[in-house]
């Protein structure tokens, strides 16, 4: 019988044998006695969780990260094909924790899970930004995002891992729009605020892009390491597929990723003008009037993301304040598309 | 007839207590819960003062997009709104003409929302 998933108590140590379970793997894997001390949870969510731990062995001690995905969660990439975009990524020349080890199997720890390096530094948003005004260095940050970005870019859909998601129907633009729609059915009462932008962006989709690549799809402030010296890494790869790559410059953009710093327009680090530089300086296309779909797009889409959590709520699917309280979040969203949508005078 | 305090009133002071005392003795999931908790409390105390106003000026102004009279359309509120949902996406904003008025109308409504849901949001105004 596979052991039942970890629980988060289980990870910060109310369950020594965690500790000794993952020891063992490691030393089976890496021929050598492996020792797992200092083991912490950092985040515990329904989908996944990390942990941090020291891995000691005769020639030293190393700072890793669990990732692990409980064996009922819904995968939306599996730990094989989020280690393969890591690494690809990292080949491309983007900071990410290197995977060191994956394993697919739930009977070692419950659930796959894959080890990387742990790369010290600020993810919670409010203290990354704090770190990041008081050291002066948000154009710095918003200028490797762009550098990243630009970098991730580079890989075509043809040098992609086989594993991403490809755009379902005739490329990212209509597959996003033909989404978008599905979405709008699980709006609890009609909004005619994402009515209006659902017609702005079928009216003003663009041509399908010349070029589709890797996109990471979540790059933006809470998703990043930030230190004293900058960007660190990119986390959380398990969204990446093959798309239109300014989907992955306007995603940071929007005003749900300010923290309250909204005129800082770039995950509340700096303005557009910076990434869109950092971006073209690393090689990067850069295309307003898709930069502008985009934002509209990710706005939308996330105000049904919010209505439909609220649904999920009321009908027992998932029970939690949290999400009820998502549903009294909508009109922030609408507000922010309107911004967007303000007609010219 | 209930006696003083208000339901308005019972509900401010819950949210006191959520917010100052409680969520404060709290940590980690829980105390994120119980500042949720405080957070909806509030809303639902501004939503009894001031719904009743705001959603009788969403359902005029709704109903003069749609160019029905509201004291003889049958339609509460919910049905006007669905019914401009479904007309905008067909396109009743498409006209440069009509897309303002639209935006006004709309940019009304959701500032009144936000005075409930989220008081501030509409600060910003860039973009």
């Amino acid at each position: 019988m596979a052991p039942e998933p970890l629980t988060a108590e289980e990870v910060s140590g109310g369950d020594p044998s965690l500790g000794d379970r993952l020891a063992a793997w490691l030393s089976v894997t890496e021929g050598t006695t492996v020792e797992v001390r200092g083991l912490e949870a950092v985040s515990a969510g329904a989908r996944r969780f990390n942990a941090l731990f020291d891995a000691v062995t005769a020639t030293g001690t190393r700072r890793l990260a669990i990732t692990m995905i409980p064996s009922a969660a819904i995968q939306l990439l599996d730990v094989r094909g989020e280690a393969d975009v890591r690494t690809a990524a990292e080949d491309a020349g983007v900071p990410v924790p290197h995977v060191h080890h994956v394993c697919t199997h739930d009977e070692v720890l419950g659930g796959p899970f894959f080890i990387s390096t742990a790369v010290e530094g600020e993810t919670v948003p409010r203290r990354v930004l704090r770190l990041v005004h008081e050291r002066g260095i948000g154009d710095q940050v918003a200028g490797e995002l762009g550098v990243a970005m630009a970098r991730l870019h580079t890989v075509g859909d043809d040098a992609a891992p086989a594993v991403l998601p490809r755009p379902a129907l005739g490329g990212p633009i209509e597959s996003a729009l033909v989404g978008l729609d599905e979405l709008f059915g699980v709006l609890l009462t009609p909004s005619p605020v994402f009515a209006l932008g659902m017609r702005w962006l079928e009216r003003h989709a663009p041509p399908e892009p010349a070029r589709t690549t890797i996109v990471h799809s979540d790059i933006r402030t809470g998703n990043i390491i930030v230190g004293p010296d900058g960007l660190r890494a990119v986390l959380d790869w398990e969204t990446a597929r093959v798309g239109d790559p300014m989907e992955d410059l306007a995603w940071p953009c929007g005003r749900m990723w300010r923290f309250r710093e909204d005129a800082l327009t770039v995950g509340g680090l700096a303005g557009v003008d910076v990434l869109r530089d950092a971006y073209v300086g690393a090689g990067g296309s850069w295309d307003d009037d898709r930069f502008r779909w985009w934002r509209v797009l990710g706005t939308v889409r996330w105000g049904i993301g919010l209505a439909g959590q609220a649904r999920a709520h009321l009908d027992g699917s998932f029970r939690s304040i949290v999400m009820a309280a998502s549903g009294r979040r909508v009109p922030e969203l609408e507000y922010d598309t309107l911004l967007l949508l303000r007609p010219h005078p | 007839m209930q006696p003083p305090p208000t339901a308005s009133d019972l509900l401010a002071v819950v949210a006191e207590v959520l917010a100052d005392e409680v969520v404060p003795a709290l940590s980690g999931p829980i105390q994120h819960h119980a500042r949720v908790a405080a957070s909806l409390v509030a809303i639902v105390e501004r939503e009894l003062r001031l719904a009743t106003a705001s959603d009788a000026a969403e359902r005029a102004a709704v109903a003069q997009l749609l160019g029905v009279d509201p004291d003889r359309d049958e339609r509460g509120l919910a049905g006007l709104r669905s019914a401009l949902a479904t007309q905008l996406r067909e396109g009743l904003a498409d006209d440069p003409d009509d897309a303002g008025r639209v935006w006004e109308t709309l940019m009304a409504s959701t500032r009144a929302d936000l005075r409930i849901a989220r008081p501030g949001h509409d600060a910003w105004e860039g973009d």
